[in-house]
């Protein structure tokens, strides 16, 4: 067919498309650099979806919401905003530290004067009475009743809060700055209030909300910096919700976003550090956590001590650590207390590098018939925690199991192992500290007597009269001797009764945008936006 | 995938007396360098996979599963192609130990080898779920286009109601649901690849059977089922084998799909879209570009074979637009 | 044709009812029997398991699933699509404004396509074996072959990072340049401009694929139509060719595009779901993948009905302009 075939002209839609299109690129390309000039007075952070589980005080508990408890509220008692050994102090938030008196049951809290809310109306005792008489509230539910249940009694007179406690609790000043106690407005619903209206004690207050995807939040007038510190440096803090951690740190070198309040991922992290030009702004911490390897001790063979033994010594830490993003990460542990806790010694009990002889061994002494068959779950939807899983299973079944791994979205797989009644042999997971306390692990984690048939934090249904025994007997210890008994009952108790298989303590990276300095720490909650600020 | 249909059938040619449909086909199908090295490459990707698998884990040593812990250096990176594990130091290749020819993934695990196991799942699932499927369609098809009527009606509606039906978020829910799984991931891969044959097949058999030799069948007193399968069937195939090869090409992007989402095969398997996944989350493809690179050219490399293959196919076979 | 209105009106309602009733018995009965409880998460980690009792109550999840439906039937004919417990929100109050986000995506993303198809298709066809035909045949092989979630990353990287740190593709750009974010959304009535500016991307990552399928549709559809009876007669006639393909070949080819659109755009939903988890676009893909995860299953089901309707709705309505037109259709 030879013919004249026609040039080619493409339709004038094309060429109109196109120009909008370039408009578009030229107009935003120049307006962005004016967005950075008004935002000396606005901060730009991101978290990942599904970061907020509450914004009613009475029911945060994600690390994410805890974070920014210390932008939106102030606790009855709290830390400083500084690194390392001076933010583990406790200090006076919403009162001043209290007069403890009769052996250790009656602590008397002066709440700080000239507290306000926003409309006027005085923070006083009577308000914070009413906050905790709301927390046992069967309405709202609150996690803090497993923590608040040693108190008796909660008088309130003017400007002076009075608790009674059942019995002498070593930790218990330590528990009164968890972001539960933080005032709430007289006269707030018994049940959850979730748009944020209930956080008014902190410096900054929430002035918009969008449930997954946006939080807005800006100064409070009435935050009474003289009693609480100067605290927070801009007027707006605008959080996405919803951001892509990998895409977060993109944006956060491009200096489009000032910060991640989550985890980035490791491959990216590890990259930055070898990047002399973002030294001064990337952070490295230990966080007060700790990834384990539980096994649940009604479901056999993990009912005999020998086997739980001898999966400690089949694991290879340090191959679980390169997978899990490398020293930059984390640190090997074989301990159930993370090294941040005060007395910490490293016991060392099991090869970082696993004794796979070993292993066998126990496990022939044990009588349990091989091949094991088990199931391990843990959670699809944080990165790390599938490739600690796989490894884990391989190591395992180098040495007699069948481990099988599932994995579950959060929501779905901490249902499923918190009910009893699933009997789930194994399961990875992680335990960060809400105060820095041992009985902040041993208690929800390990005492067999507070374990509940659902929504149970002691996975490993772990019931040992001894352990209970001492747990009740460091209760009322205070200071460097608490500390130490702690340490010991956490070592002789991986050694002997070996509940878990304790994996590694994370690390936390932070890396922030150029524009910003004045980055701290907290040991407690992680990095803190209040102390942020331009250069 | 999209839903471009196939082409008109060829109806009723006048060849020289001599020549059958398939010395016809040859003919011009084996001067199509394109379509036989196609059909090469698929070939070779099938004896890979069942034969180079086994074969590449004995040479190397390295079964596909096997995690190296000095596959990853100290920092958790995984190695490059063509490097030996690190030493000690965790930092420096050690030069007498384990060599891996395309690298480790992020369990430190061979991926020359994990990417020849590959092949068997993303071949054998994208196989089974586009068979499965185009059973169901077929025969959905054919009755829907020869009866038509109320059988008609009902599978037609029926068909529209299941592509009316939000593919990934019901897949997504299927498998948060039922778990993953190998037979999981075909199951929910057929369920959502089923109605594209019927429609096709449906749309052909409607403007088959007015052609005269569905007439003369009914003349001579076939009955309605021997029409189908004996004499409109045939006519199908070519067509049908055409479509298919289009089929298995989405098919194989879809399970990578479901396996980006954490809905594939559960791990330790190895699969093509499990890779690529495992090297594009996190950033990973910026560390090591190798880990998105290989599995994807190797996905990539499948999916067109199978689609030039069907074009050749096409080519091959229509009278039509040869040019 | 009021009769067959009649009847099609009633089969787009069966069809609702039935994906919807699919949609239900995934989500609330098997969902329940492998053991996650939306109640459960809703309650709280501190509930005793009355109160979970309790909350079950308050959601109607603890009646028959039949009892369950049918009260989401009656609130659906009345226009309410649910109550989302997680978010405390009327599942329309969460779904209308991702419904306008995923449009804004898909329907972008269809226009590039169409364009860009029908101008690689055209010039394949126009020129076909030529230098550029054949190496505008390879770049469509290779777009199909490219799986969405690989090709956002990375084009989010190279285009959208790369230049803020001074280079485009490896050539060296003097200074940093921040002409495309890397992630977000902005609504088209806050402003316009930087709606676009942050769908580009996701526009190009979305449509590569499609453009390729269609250009080789368009390419393979002009192909044939040149060598048809018709167009030999108007050349006969003295037309010039671009005339032809305008006026003649168009006229076949834009009904031919625009009923695969209509299949293809609930299709695009799909990858739209990627698209929107790297750019970070709250869209109905994202929504329902995070409802999903989160047990919400009150407002993945007003999703999936949301998403539905529309597919429904729109089928049936392009059936009806084509009964409208063309009275064969109507006499079936």
């Amino acid at each position: 067919m030879a013919q004249r075939l026609p040039a080619f002209r493409p339709p004038r839609l094309v060429a109109a498309a196109l120009v909008f299109f370039v408009a578009a690129i030229l107009v935003g390309a120049s307006r962005s650099h004016q967005t950075a000039r008004a935002a000396s007075t606005s901060a730009h952070f991101a978290m990942p979806a599904g970061s907020i589980d509450h914004l009613d005080p009475g029911l945060w508990y994600f690390a994410s919401t805890w974070k920014l408890s210390l932008a939106t509220c102030t606790p009855l008692l709290t830390f400083p905003d500084a690194q390392g050994n001076a933010g583990k102090v406790v200090i006076g938030g919403i009162a001043s530290l209290p007069k403890i008196s009769n052996g250790g049951r009656t602590y008397t809290f002066q709440i700080k004067p000239g507290l306000k809310f926003p409309n006027g109306k005085p923070i006083d005792a009577a308000v914070e009475k009413a906050t905790f008489t709301r927390l046992f509230g069967k309405k709202l539910a609150s996690p803090a009743v497993g923590f608040f249940d040693v108190i008796k009694q909660i008088t309130a007179k003017g400007n002076t809060m009075t608790i009674a406690l059942r019995s002498p609790v070593g930790s218990f000043l330590k528990r009164m700055t968890v972001p539960w106690t933080c005032p709430v407005p007289p006269g707030s619903a018994a049940g959850a209030v979730e748009n944020g209206s209930l956080l008014q004690s902190g410096p900054y207050v929430v002035s918009k909300y969008v449930p997954d995807r946006q939080l807005v939040l800006k100064r409070n007038p009435a935050f009474n910096a003289k009693q609480l510190g100067n605290r927070g440096h801009f007027d707006t803090i605008t959080i996405d919700i919803g951001v892509d951690s990998a895409q977060a740190e993109l944006q956060i070198k491009a200096g489009q976003l000032d910060g991640y309040l989550d985890r980035l991922p490791a491959a990216a992290v590890n990259q930055d550090l070898r990047d002399p030009t973002l030294k001064d702004r990337i952070f490295l911490n230990p966080t007060p956590s700790v990834n384990y390897l539980w096994m649940n001790n009604d479901v056999a063979p993990f009912n005999n001590p020998k086997v739980r033994q001898a999966v400690n010594y089949a694991i290879n830490r340090n191959a679980i650590l390169r997978v899990w993003g490398g020293r930059s990460q984390g640190q090997i542990t074989d301990q159930i207390l993370p090294p941040t806790m005060g007395g910490y010694q490293d016991a060392q009990i099991y090869p970082a590098n696993g004794d796979v002889a070993r292993a066998k061994a126990l496990l022939a002494d044990s009588g349990a018939k091989l091949p094991i068959k088990t199931t391990l779950r843990t959670r699809s939807d944080a990165p790390g925690f599938l490739e600690m899983a796989q490894v884990v299973q391989s190591e395992l079944n180098a040495v007699g199991f069948a481990v099988s791994v599932k994995s579950a979205p959060d929501s779905v797989n901490g249902g499923i192992i918190s009910t009893r009644a699933n009997k789930i042999p194994m399961g990875i997971n992680n335990w960060t500290q809400d105060y820095p306390d041992g009985d902040d692990f041993f208690g929800p984690l390990l005492d067999g007597r507070r374990i509940t048939p659902t929504n149970n934090n002691n996975y490993a249904a772990f019931n040992n009269a001894g352990v209970n025994k001492a747990i009740d007997r460091i209760a009322p210890t205070v200071g460097a001797a608490r500390d130490k008994a702690w340490e010991t009952l956490d070592v002789s108790t991986m050694r002997t009764a070996t509940p878990w298989a304790p994996l590694l303590n994370p690390t936390w990276v932070d890396l922030i945008s150029s524009r910003l300095t004045g980055y701290v720490y907290t040991p407690v909650y992680g990095m803190d936006i209040t102390t942020l600020r331009p250069k | 995938m999209s839903s471009i249909t196939a082409p008109a059938l060829p109806e009723d040619e006048t060849f020289p007396a001599a020549r059958g449909a398939f010395e016809d086909f040859w003919r011009r199908f084996h001067r199509d360098y394109v379509a036989l090295a196609a059909i090469c490459f698929i070939v070779f990707t099938i004896f890979a996979a069942v034969l180079g698998a086994p074969l590449a884990a004995w040479l190397t040593g390295h079964p596909p599963d096997q995690q190296y812990v000095n596959g990853l250096t100290i920092d958790g990176i995984p190695l490059p192609p063509m490097s030996h594990e690190v030493g000690p130091d965790g930092v420096t290749p050690n030069p007498h130990g384990e060599f891996f020819i395309l690298g480790t993934d992020k369990l430190g695990r061979d991926v020359f080898v994990r990417l020849l196991y590959g092949a068997r799942i993303s071949l054998f699932v994208a196989f089974t779920a586009t068979s499965v499927a185009l059973l169901i369609g077929v025969v959905l098809g054919l009755i829907a286009g020869y009866y038509r009527a109320v059988g008609d009606a009902i599978i037609s509606r029926g068909i529209e109601t299941a592509m009316a039906f939000p593919a990934l978020l019901f897949a997504v829910g299927l498998a948060a649901v039922i778990g993953a799984g190998l037979l999981n991931v075909i199951v929910v891969i057929t369920i959502f690849s089923w109605y594209y044959p019927a429609r096709v097949v449906r749309s052909a058999v409607l403007s088959l059977r007015q052609a005269q030799f569905v007439e003369a069948a009914h003349m001579v007193g076939a009955s309605h089922r021997r029409v189908m399968f004996t004499h409109l069937l045939p006519q199908l195939t070519a067509p049908l084998i055409v479509y298919a090869t289009g089929v298995i090409a989405a098919n194989i992007l879809f399970e990578a799909g479901l396996s980006y989402l954490g809905l594939g095969v559960p791990p330790p398997t190895a699969s093509w879209g499990q890779m690529l996944s495992d090297g594009v989350s996190g950033g990973l493809y910026r560390v090591q570009p190798w880990l998105a690179l290989i599995p994807g050219l190797a996905l990539a490399s499948l999916m067109l074979s199978f689609q030039l293959l069907g074009d050749g196919l096409r080519d091959a076979l229509a009278t039509k637009s040869a040019a | 044709m009021s009769g067959y209105a009649a009847h099609r009106v009633a089969t787009a309602v069966a069809q609702l009812l039935i994906i919807t009733l699919v949609a239900y018995l995934l989500f609330f009965v098997i969902a329940d029997l492998t053991g996650a409880s939306p109640a459960q998460r809703v309650a709280g980690k501190g509930a005793t398991p009355e109160r979970v009792r309790e909350i079950a109550h308050i959601m109607g999840v603890d009646r028959p699933w039949y009892e369950q439906y049918a009260t989401f039937l009656s609130r659906l004919a009345r226009g309410n699509l649910g109550y989302s417990f997680q978010r405390r929100q009327p599942v329309a109050d969460v779904v209308f404004p991702a419904a306008a986000v995923t449009a804004s995506l898909v329907l972008g993303a269809a226009v590039l396509w169409v364009l860009i198809a029908i101008v690689v298709g055209l010039v394949g066809a126009l020129h076909p074996r030529s230098l550029a035909d054949r190496v505008l045949t390879i770049g469509v092989q290779v777009s199909i072959a490219a799986p969405v979630f690989w090709v956002a990353p990375m084009l989010a990287y190279l285009l959208a990072y790369q230049p803020t740190q001074g280079t485009l593709l490896g050539i060296p750009l003097g200074r940093s340049v921040s002409w495309l974010p890397i992630q977000g959304y902005v609504t088209l009535t806050s402003d316009p401009f930087e709606w676009a500016r942050h769908l580009i991307l996701p526009w190009i990552a979305l449509a590569i694929g499609f453009a390729a399928l269609y250009a080789r549709f368009v390419r393979a559809f002009v192909l044939e139509q040149l060598s048809e009876e018709y167009v030999k007669t108007a050349r006969a006639k003295g037309a010039r060719e671009s005339r032809i393909i305008r006026r003649h070949i168009g006229r076949l080819v834009a009904p031919a595009i625009v009923v695969l659109l209509g299949l293809d755009v609930g299709v695009a939903l799909g990858g739209a779901l990627f698209v929107e988890q790297v750019f970070g676009l709250p869209g109905l893909g994202y929504i329902g993948l995070s409802s999903i995860q989160n047990l919400d299953y009150g407002l993945t089901v007003g999703v999936i009905t949301f998403a539905a309707l529309v597919a429904v709705a729109a089928n049936a309505a392009a059936d009806l302009i084509q009964a409208m037109l063309d009275p064969r259709v109507r006499a079936q």
